[in-house]
């Protein structure tokens, strides 16, 4: 297929999709259930139209040629947002809240979504950061800001564990062990009494920059904002920090080599890729990133337990990733945050809640299991000509990923 | 051509954008339209935080119900110059949900007060969210001594009484009266459970002679308790206590009977006062179990009997639990507050702090830290299927004798 | 020595109680190559059944007047297990065959979502559905020989399994219906080459792990005497580590893999001190082990990959 796109209309394209995506999330955000899945499902309908059409991927270019444009609108909509919000902390403590997991979903997407290594511990591995961060500081009085380091490194090292038995095991058995894991992990806690116990960890302080506590709210141009807004800022910095990280280690040779092993670790093992190391990779650098969303979390809300590190909080970080489209940074950034606002906007259903969110889980995973944004084709173009998109075509993963047997 | 397609893509997300501004307005501005028809006639909310889905729901529904009741009541009065809507919400037994349904409380501008939580550790996530808001805050359910603290006081106050203060008159009837020395305690791992172990074993401390031989913490969902209880069973202990609620509390007693340890006592904390226990184990089974519950015995209260049958003829499907007549004073204590003050936020929580209420539990007025001072308790004994006041009971009397007398 | 005869007699009704959810995780995985996450909320929807007929309806009180209680519990649970039968046919339908073919995360999710579902509609239909409910006794009481371990009901718990087991070894091998789905778990395009009808052989696949589940939910609540709507994901999981333990596709493993577990965590609490509360974690740990040295199970064949 020849491509030509005209530099005006590219530009065009990309501040239509990017102004588009940016303004379905508000709305999303400030109206009720009903619009936020009418407006998905207009999304949905809308992507799938340009799949059929193949315009879609007219539109991944023209948003990857023109990135200057797409992100200056995003880090915008970023700025303004707690301004459009001002009055209501509480959303704009969702938006905080799908900050931090959209984090973790981009790290949990490089054992299930990249290598295929199906992990049911990430709220584990995320539980692992806030716990590290949050002791650091109640118990020995480091600075919150060493937390997020030690946070990321605790993590890492706990994604390490949690990556060996994925040496030995594969598919259902990788995921029961996982499980496994993360009961391990959420039982431990509750029956050490240092980390708290079941009456987990309070009094957690907030980050101070300065002299100045995030904590405080923040007085611009006349208008009062609640103190949320800076951990937006600082949670939408650390998002923007992860998402690059990951679009490049997508790009690099590291990705190309989690997406052999995702198709098929016995070829993959025999031309050459240290299955070993990419899949130890794939746990620490996944768990890093849980890590670091984990002492965010922790500063935040300043109150941490061990519920909310349990079983279904990983199955809700799963979803994020499926729902959002494995293997594409912006579908699983896109996934986490939609999920959270649908989770909130069920808040008015009360006892009927749970029952929604599996149904709902279950009519997206029938009509669409690819997910919003799907895994792409990788396309490698010829150095020799300028075209983009053209040559060969390496396929790698694509419509459906993981084979049955195991 | 190619042009065409990607016109098409940029017309169609920019129709997209259209559309989903026209629903965005349409969503603010019929919000708009609502607020100003409620101005007359006002009516204001009150927050009820509890777990209504997960393993704690039964708990949480009850208490719901019951506070529901109340506000119905107030309402269909007229005695307030305005309307009360209870807005629930689910805190999942999880303190990330319930950080999350507090900023979603404190976020409308209708919401005057607060009232909450079965879990220590999601009351321990919410109040900072409604202290810092400026909104009185009830407990109804949460036993954790450290929340009503100096710093929350007085925004923080809380109608059930702590572990300890459960615990203390509890051993005083079974050890200082009845002479039981040799305990094993049996109670699961919540924050709940834990609490009650940690006041049980000081309270045993107290007593010369009186020991713990043995200590089971077990899950909370957990169904078999043979193996612990065998093992008790060998122990011959004067008395086993249970820290815990309904569920396992009616399999603990089954199971205990079902291997002919029918003439051990068991005693209990308010958690396993509700008829549901009995129903559970059995009338036989149950027969002879001692707990105890803070509060004045509500059956020889008028107001108790009255609550008892506006309860069954406002036809909730599920009985108000061990916890409803708490959250039914706690949502009167806020209306009583409300006659006295108004919809102002800070009047109402000196309003609450200074109240006294004579209500279900008797008259409550809070100390100086927030806590109930009213810590009458009731001895119940279950005689025939009932949950009788010791005083009452042909236990006290002689005619019957508790298991395990000599 | 008591003690530890009363210990084993916990550990081997608790493993059988396992037991009967893991046949039904191997008997799908067998079939379909994947994991029904939903079957112990299945399971805890059999045992409402039973108690919906019995403590709603009234039908055991009504059936005893004309028929001996042994066959009004049969009746009673047969009705129950078909019901959940129902439920199986209904779930494949619904949440398991719109995603064949698709990565094996796929279904495995949607039971889980289906499980939670299940477990919330009980809990919200059901009368007084988020509180514990008792369950109707019917098995007999007393005790064999005047040994207080031995109760009959215990007894006809385990020859309940057993006769599960060899009931399903028969059909499995000597019907033509069960020769079938013998086929279609070892080769499915091969069986579709002989002319067995896959899709039908699914169906009744679902069906009679729908009726074994039922009755292993009658079984487990009639050993607990006490059920909740959320008891079926601690079965679900537990089930689901004794079927990988003891060979996930293998009934027999699934028997053995319950036990195992059951033995740990009776062990465990009634041994260790302080034990109990760690009881959990040991099971996990020994599945996790077992996972990474012997992950074909303890009754599993090796298979060897070919790219």
């Amino acid at each position: 297929m020849k491509t030509k796109i005209n530099g005006t209309n590219g530009k065009i394209i990309s501040l239509a999709t990017s102004l588009g995506v940016c303004l379905a999330l508000y709305i999303c955000l400030v109206s009720s259930l009903t619009a936020a899945l009418l407006i998905l499902a207009l999304g949905l309908g809308l992507i799938i139209y340009g799949e059929r059409k193949d315009s879609i991927e007219q539109v991944y270019l023209s948003v990857e040629k023109n990135k200057p444009i797409v992100l200056g609108i995003i880090v915008l909509f970023v700025l303004v947002l707690p301004f459009l919000l001002h009055k209501n902390n509480y959303l704009l403590h969702v938006v905080v809240m799908a900050g931090i997991y959209a984090i973790v979903a981009l790290g949990l997407n490089f054992q299930v979504g990249s290598t295929g290594m199906v992990n049911f511990a990430p709220a584990a591995l995320f539980g692992a950061g806030a716990y590290v961060s949050a002791i650091a500081a109640v118990k020995f009085g480091i600075s919150p800001w060493l937390g997020i380091l030690l946070g990321m490194v605790g993590a890492a090292l706990l994604g390490l564990i949690f990556g060996f038995p994925a040496l030995k095991t594969r598919g259902y058995y990788l995921s029961l062990v996982t499980i496994a894991l993360q009961i391990i992990f959420t039982q431990m806690i509750v029956n050490t009494a240092w980390l708290g116990g079941p009456n987990g960890i309070p009094g957690i302080p907030p980050y101070e920059l300065a002299g100045f506590s995030f904590k405080q709210s923040l007085k611009i141009l006349g208008l009062t904002i609640p103190y949320q807004i800076n951990y937006i800022y600082l949670t939408f910095i650390f998002l923007g920090l992860t998402a690059l990280a990951a679009s490049r280690l997508y790009t690099s040779r590291t990705g190309l080599a989690w997406n052999a092993i995702e198709q098929d670790e016995i070829v993959a093992a025999t031309q050459g890729i240290n299955l070993t190391k990419e899949k130890l990779l794939a746990f620490a650098l996944g768990a890093a990133f849980a890590g670091v969303a984990g002492a965010l979390y922790a500063h935040y809300t300043s109150f941490i337990g061990y519920e909310d590190f349990d079983f279904s909080k990983s199955l809700i970080l799963i979803c994020m990733v499926l729902l959002g489209g494995m293997d594409n940074v912006s579908g699983v950034t896109l996934g986490a945050i939609l999920l959270t606002i649908i989770d909130e906007k069920l808040r008015d259903f009360a006892d009927y809640r749970m029952l929604m969110y599996s149904v709902i889980l279950i009519t997206i995973l029938i009509t669409r299991s690819q997910g919003l944004l799907p895994k792409r084709t990788r396309k490698y173009k010829e150095k020799s000509t300028g075209m983009p998109c053209v040559g060969q075509t390496v396929t790698m993963g694509g419509e459906s990923s993981g084979s049955l047997k195991n | 051509m190619l042009k065409k397609k990607a016109f098409k893509v940029a017309t169609l997300l920019l129709t997209f954008l259209f559309v989903v501004g026209l629903v965005a307005g349409c969503g603010s501005g019929s919000g708009e339209e609502g607020q100003g028809a409620a101005e007359e006639g006002k009516t204001y909310k009150i927050a009820f935080l509890g777990p209504l889905t997960g393993p704690n729901a039964g708990q949480g529904v009850g208490a719901r119900n019951a506070f529901l009741l109340a506000v119905d009541q107030a309402n269909e009065s007229g005695e307030l110059p305005f309307k009360l809507e209870v807005m629930e919400l689910d805190d999942e037994s999880k303190p990330a949900t319930s950080a999350s349904v507090a900023q979603k409380a404190v976020a409308d501008p209708d919401v005057i007060a607060g009232s909450g939580h079965w879990n220590t550790p999601c009351a321990e996530a919410s109040i900072p969210i409604f202290k810092s808001a400026g909104i009185p805050f009830v407990i109804w359910g949460a036993i954790g001594p450290s929340l009503t603290s100096p710093e929350n006081y007085p925004n923080t106050t809380r109608v059930c009484p702590t572990q300890a203060q459960e615990n203390i008159p509890l051993a005083e009837f079974v050890i200082g009266e009845l002479g039981r020395l040799k305990w094993a305690i049996i109670s699961d791992t919540s924050s709940y459970g834990k609490s009650n172990t940690e006041a049980w074993q000081n309270e045993v401390k107290k007593y010369p002679g009186a020991e713990i031989v043995s200590l089971d913490e077990i899950q909370v969902g957990q169904t078999d308790f043979r193996p612990i209880l065998s093992k008790i069973k060998n122990l011959d202990v004067d008395g086993v206590y249970f820290g815990g609620v309904v569920m396992e509390a009616a399999l603990v007693r089954r199971q205990m009977v079902e291997l002919g340890m029918k003439d051990t006592l068991m005693v209990g904390i308010s958690g396993i006062v509700d008829d549901k226990f009995i129903e559970t184990a059995g009338g036989d089974v149950a027969e002879g179990v001692i707990a105890i519950k803070p509060g004045m015995n509500i059956q020889k209260m008028e107001g108790g009997k009255a609550f008892e049958e506006a309860y069954a003829a406002a036809g909730f499907s599920e009985p108000y639990g061990a916890y409803g007549p708490y959250a039914y004073d706690a949502a009167n204590i806020i209306i009583e507050a409300l006659k006295q003050v108004g919809p102002d936020k800070a009047k109402l929580v000196d309003a609450i702090a200074n109240i006294s209420y004579e209500g279900l539990l008797g008259t409550t007025t809070f100390d100086e830290v927030g806590q109930t001072a009213n810590i009458a308790s009731t001895i119940f004994v279950i005689q025939d299927e009932q949950f009788v006041d010791w005083d009452d009971s042909e236990y006290k009397s002689g005619q019957r004798k508790l298991p395990g007398s000599k | 020595m008591e003690l530890l005869m009363s210990q084993v007699i916990n550990a081997i009704m608790l493993g059988c109680t396992y037991a009967l959810v893991a046949i039904g995780f191997s008997l799908f995985f067998g079939v379909l190559d994947i994991v029904v996450f939903c079957a112990g909320d299945v399971a805890i929807v059999g045992a409402f059944a039973v108690a919906f007929l019995v403590s709603i309806l009234g039908l055991f009180v009504a059936l005893q007047g004309a028929l001996p209680p042994m066959i009004a519990t049969v009746i009673i649970v047969f009705v129950a297990a078909l019901f959940t039968a129902l439920l199986m046919a209904l779930m494949y339908r619904l949440v398991i065959r719109p995603l064949e073919g698709r990565s094996e995360l796929m279904p495995l999710l949607s039971t889980i979502a289906a499980g939670f579902a299940l477990r919330e509609i009980i809990g919200i239909f059901y009368p007084e559905g988020r509180n514990p409910q008792a369950f109707p006794q019917m098995l007999p009481e007393g005790v064999l020989a005047g040994n207080a371990m031995l109760s009959w009901r215990n007894i006809i718990i385990i020859i309940a399994t057993l006769l599960i087991v060899g009931l399903l070894y028969w059909f499995v091998n000597k019907t033509k219906t069960g020769l079938s789905i013998q086929a279609v778990s070892q080769n499915r395009e091969a069986a579709v080459m002989v002319g067995i009808n896959w899709r039908f052989i699914v169906y009744i696949t679902f069906i009679i792990g729908g009726v074994i589940l039922g009755v292993g939910g009658f079984l487990v609540a009639s050993y607990f005497d006490v059920i909740r709507f959320d008891m079926g994901s601690m079965y679900g999981l537990k089930g689901f580590c004794a079927a990988v333990v003891g060979g996930l596709g293998n009934v027999y493993g699934a028997i053995v893999g319950g036990l195992l577990i059951a033995f740990v965590e009776v062990f465990v609490s009634a041994f260790v001190p302080g034990g109990t509360a760690y009881a959990g974690v040991a099971a996990f740990l020994m599945v996790l082990l077992f996972m990474l040295f012997k992950p074909e199970g303890i009754i599993g064949e090796k298979t060897i990959e070919k790219v």
